[in-house]
């Protein structure tokens, strides 16, 4: 026994040994940054997954960028662009003073090469292909001018460009790496350079010495952070732990509670960032009793205390969310703000208009469908007539909805906190909580459901087209209206902006008057960074962090 | 001895097919994978996604697709992501060393632990060392991972700032996770421990050896902990496989990379390529453990040695 025990602790040691210690020869100052997942896949151009953007848009530039406080485009690779009248064709000269990390040449050509990788279905691409909506195809005009064809009018393309899943590789690693490999060795222009990844481990970049192509929002700090190893922190409790132990300089989607006492500590600061898209909402599903009918969904919007969940679940670091966009997304419509406030009247009211005028023994409302006489049992005794009038009762449909809800995001401690609301008046809500996206997406597709959460990031609000269209993949309302689909068709195809807000606005407007969702809060991911950390910015879509500007002050020495 | 390796051999490939047959039968019973989720999310339309689906051969018969897995699983080809699009036996090469080596120094920290509280438990009886020693692996046994391991971290790395919390790749960043997954299993470890002693010093040959006049920390040391050893290896081996499976809440709570983390991941996002390789090893590496432990049992044991020959 002491052998194997002493084997095993040999063993143990060796293996230890073969993991190789931490970029250490890099240069300082350098940081930890936790990540809240660890994505499956790091190739921007294949991987659909949010977190990969945190290292890698700062590896890559885009040919546009977006200004993180006015949302206006602003060159980035492209230094102008023209659109054409018909929205058709966009024509883009780009800068002629950029190198890749490997010394490649930046141009025309390097774009085309992205954009045939993205498009061609070898590739397997599960999101930046489909950002690039109809795009035909482009033309190099010349080494630096390349224009890009659309076979119909898409408004989002210049956000979508904006993202670093469109972000550009450089052509040279592109061809020495295939599909699978490519996401160990990624090559870009931008203000970080790719060092290693190790699955499960960590992701590290160093700062690109050469870069000077920035966006004019990307300001150089006092003392830039040289080198940033990425480590994936999945278990929430763990984030505030390591940035309180010093583990960690910077991490984000801390716990609420959590936010609550790191705000108390003078040696770290918080950084809550609203995150544009579509908040935290639940679908209701119109096509499915009770939630059918338009005064039971109004009557559900007005039975929530959205302010007292804000307050429990989210330490009131997130706004209540009033419609289907948050108010940090593009043509957001202000005039949605504070419909459907608390009023338990109103909620009762449209209940009973709705037909559940009754109360049962355990206080649950049903809708009476008439007097139920049980049967005399046939061949019964004589004596059991006598039984029969007193057994006789109203019966009805009760007033039971399900819910479905995701693990993540606090969201089913909203559930509970909104079934223990809406038991008050006589509701009877039943929560299924589910694994994760997919498995949601399956619970959607089966139809038994009342209400279903999401919530989905993205500047632009044609994000909507996905779920509220009649044949769109998430639309989980069962919902179909002509008008409604116009707008938001219609707002994907038009560029020109004040129709896109007037289109928009009623698509907003009719979404919240046909109560299809219960919006709940607005997405607030609440970064934690040691006080240290200078310059802490995060960009145009909320989640991706401008790396370019972080700085570390030295620590005191008296 | 060489129908005995047959025999194992067999079983071994018969306890791996089995295993592989119900995972797939049961990933694919469930609707859905990785693919069409990605795909979904990120704004593809049916046509996309089932373009997709053929060229990565998902539209053929299940039997087909089973019959080809197993077919690529003689040649030891686990096959490919669906997400990452890597070859699975490189995505499980990357997380098995650091698996290996925390699943050993928590099955150290088990045993020693187990032991040590089993044999005091078993040894004082009624006295407080031996109450003490019983409170403690009660509490290893009921306290769940999630719960040691935040009190861990926020004891030893928050506020005594000793150890780190998170990360991989130095004995530092071993010894929390070891020690708080070695402490969940030396709780049954223990309680096995207690009872297979008790139950040996109150056999006949025990009471014996004390008639002899034998003392009686030798007949502890030669009669009782001999005997004992055979059961308590069993168990010890079974735990083996749990330790895999705790050490995937362990993995995720001191973000430490691995098997477990790959494994999670993999069956959220549906990638059942990953979820059917890490099945494959799981049921070698049970099977491993089974053969060792017969083996060790056939040296502690002699008739388990008679019979075999």
């Amino acid at each position: 026994m002491r052998y194997l025990v002493a084997c095993a602790l040999i063993l143990s040691l060796l293996l230890a040994a073969c993991v190789p210690s931490s970029a250490s020869k890099l240069p300082e100052p350098r940081i930890v940054y936790g990540l809240s997942l660890m994505p499956s896949g790091f190739d921007p151009h294949i991987n659909a997954s949010a977190e990969l953007g945190i290292p890698l848009r700062s590896v890559y530039d885009t040919l546009v960028y977006r200004d993180p406080a006015t949302g206006d485009y602003v060159p980035g690779l492209a230094t102008e662009w023209q659109i054409t009248a018909d929205g058709l064709s966009y024509t883009f000269t780009l800068r002629r003073d950029v190198k890749f990390h490997d010394g490649t040449q930046f141009n025309a050509d390097a774009v085309g090469t992205n954009i045939d990788r993205i498009m061609v279905p070898e590739t397997g691409s599960q999101k930046a292909r489909f950002m690039l909506g109809p795009l035909a195809g482009y033309e190099i005009l010349d080494n630096y001018t390349i224009r890009l064809n659309l076979s119909q009018p898409y408004a989002p393309l210049l956000d979508s460009l904006s993202q670093v899943y469109l972000g550009i590789a450089s052509p040279r690693a592109l061809a020495e790496y295939d599909n699978a490999t490519y996401q160990f060795h990624q090559v870009g222009t931008g203000p970080y350079k790719m060092v290693e990844y190790v699955p499960g481990n960590r992701l590290v970049l160093t700062r690109n010495p050469d870069y000077a192509w920035g966006p004019p929002f990307y300001v150089m700090p006092a003392n830039p952070v040289q080198t940033i190893e990425f480590r994936f922190l999945e278990d929430p409790p763990t984030r505030a732990l390591a940035l309180e132990s010093g583990e960690v300089q910077i991490v984000g989607e801390i716990l609420p509670v959590d936010a609550q006492l790191l705000s108390g500590n003078p040696g770290l600061r918080l950084y809550p960032v609203p995150i544009p898209g579509q908040p935290l909402q639940f679908m209701m599903n119109t096509s499915r009793f009770p939630t059918d009918s338009d005064a039971v969904r109004q009557a559900l919007l007005f039975a929530t205390n959205r302010a007292a969940i804000v307050d429990t679940v989210f330490q009131q670091f997130s706004p209540v969310a009033y419609g289907p966009l948050s108010p940090s997304t593009d043509y957001y419509y202000d005039q949605v703000a504070n419909s459907y406030s608390y009023n338990i009247e109103q909620a009762q009211s449209l209940l009973s208009a709705a037909g559940f005028t009754q109360t049962n023994s355990n206080g649950i409302l049903f809708a009476p469908t008439g007097l139920d006489i049980p049967p005399t049992p046939v061949g019964g005794s004589v004596g059991d007539l006598t039984a029969t009038p007193a057994a006789a009762q109203i019966t009805g449909i009760p007033l039971e909805l399900t819910m479905v809800v995701p693990p993540w995001g606090l969201v089913p401690q909203v559930a509970q906190v909104i079934q223990s609301q809406w038991r008050e008046i006589g509701i009877d809500l039943k929560i299924e909580q589910v694994a994760g996206l997919n498995q949601l997406r399956e619970a959607a597709e089966t139809g038994r459901y009342n209400l279903i959460a999401m919530n989905s990031p993205g500047r632009d609000p044609s994000l909507l087209e996905q779920y509220f269209v009649t044949n769109a993949p998430f639309n989980w309302t069962g919902y179909s209206d002509l008008e409604l689909d116009a707008y938001l068709q219609e707002g994907s195809r038009q560029i020109d902006s004040q129709m896109r807000g007037a289109l928009y606005g009623a698509a907003q407007t009719r979404i919240m008057e046909r109560a299809l969702i219960l919006p709940v809060r607005d997405y607030v991911n609440l970064n934690g960074a040691t006080a240290r950390l200078e310059g802490v910015a995060f960009d145009a879509q909320g989640w991706f962090p401008i790396l370019y500007n972080f700085g570390l002050t030295p620590e005191d020495r008296n | 001895m060489r129908h005995f390796a047959r025999d194992r051999l067999l079983s071994t490939l018969l306890i791996v097919w089995g295993c592989v047959t119900l995972a797939f039968a049961a990933l694919h019973i469930i609707p859905g994978n990785a693919i069409v989720g990605q795909m979904l999310q990120g704004g593809a339309t049916q046509a996309d996604i089932a373009a997709r689906q053929a060229a990565l051969g998902l539209d053929r018969p299940l039997p087909v697709q089973y019959v080809t897995y197993l077919a690529g699983l003689l040649r030891g080809d686990l096959g490919y992501s669906y997400i990452s699009q890597l070859p699975v036996s490189t995505l499980i090469g990357e997380q098995l060393g650091a698996t290996v080596m925390l699943a050993a120094a928590a099955l150290l920290v088990a045993v020693a632990l187990g032991l040590g509280l089993g044999i005091l438990e078993a040894a004082h009886t009624g006295a407080w060392p031996g109450r003490l020693a019983g409170t403690i692996s009660v509490l290893a046994l009921s306290t769940p991972i999630y719960w040691t391991g935040t009190a861990a971290i926020f004891i030893f790395s928050s506020w005594l700032g000793l150890l780190p919390a998170t990360g991989s790749g130095s004995i530092d960043h071993l010894i929390l996770p070891a020690a708080v997954l070695g402490f969940h299993v030396s709780g049954s470890i223990a309680r096995v421990t207690r009872t297979i002693l008790t139950e040996v010093m109150y056999a006949d040959y025990i009471r014996v050896a004390r008639a002899k006049g034998l003392p009686g920390q030798y007949i502890f040391r030669v009669h009782i902990l001999r005997a004992s050893l055979p059961p308590i290896l069993t168990v010890v081996a079974l735990q083996i496989g749990f330790l895999l499976g705790g050490a995937a809440i362990t993995e995720a709570l001191f973000a430490r990379q691995g098997i477990g983390q790959l494994l999670v991941g993999a069956v959220i996002d549906q990638d059942y390529p990953v979820v059917l390789g890490i099945v494959v090893l799981s049921a070698l590496v049970y099977s491993t453990i089974s053969v060792v432990t017969d083996i060790l049992h056939g040296i502690l044991d002699p008739r388990v040695r008679e019979n075999g020959a």
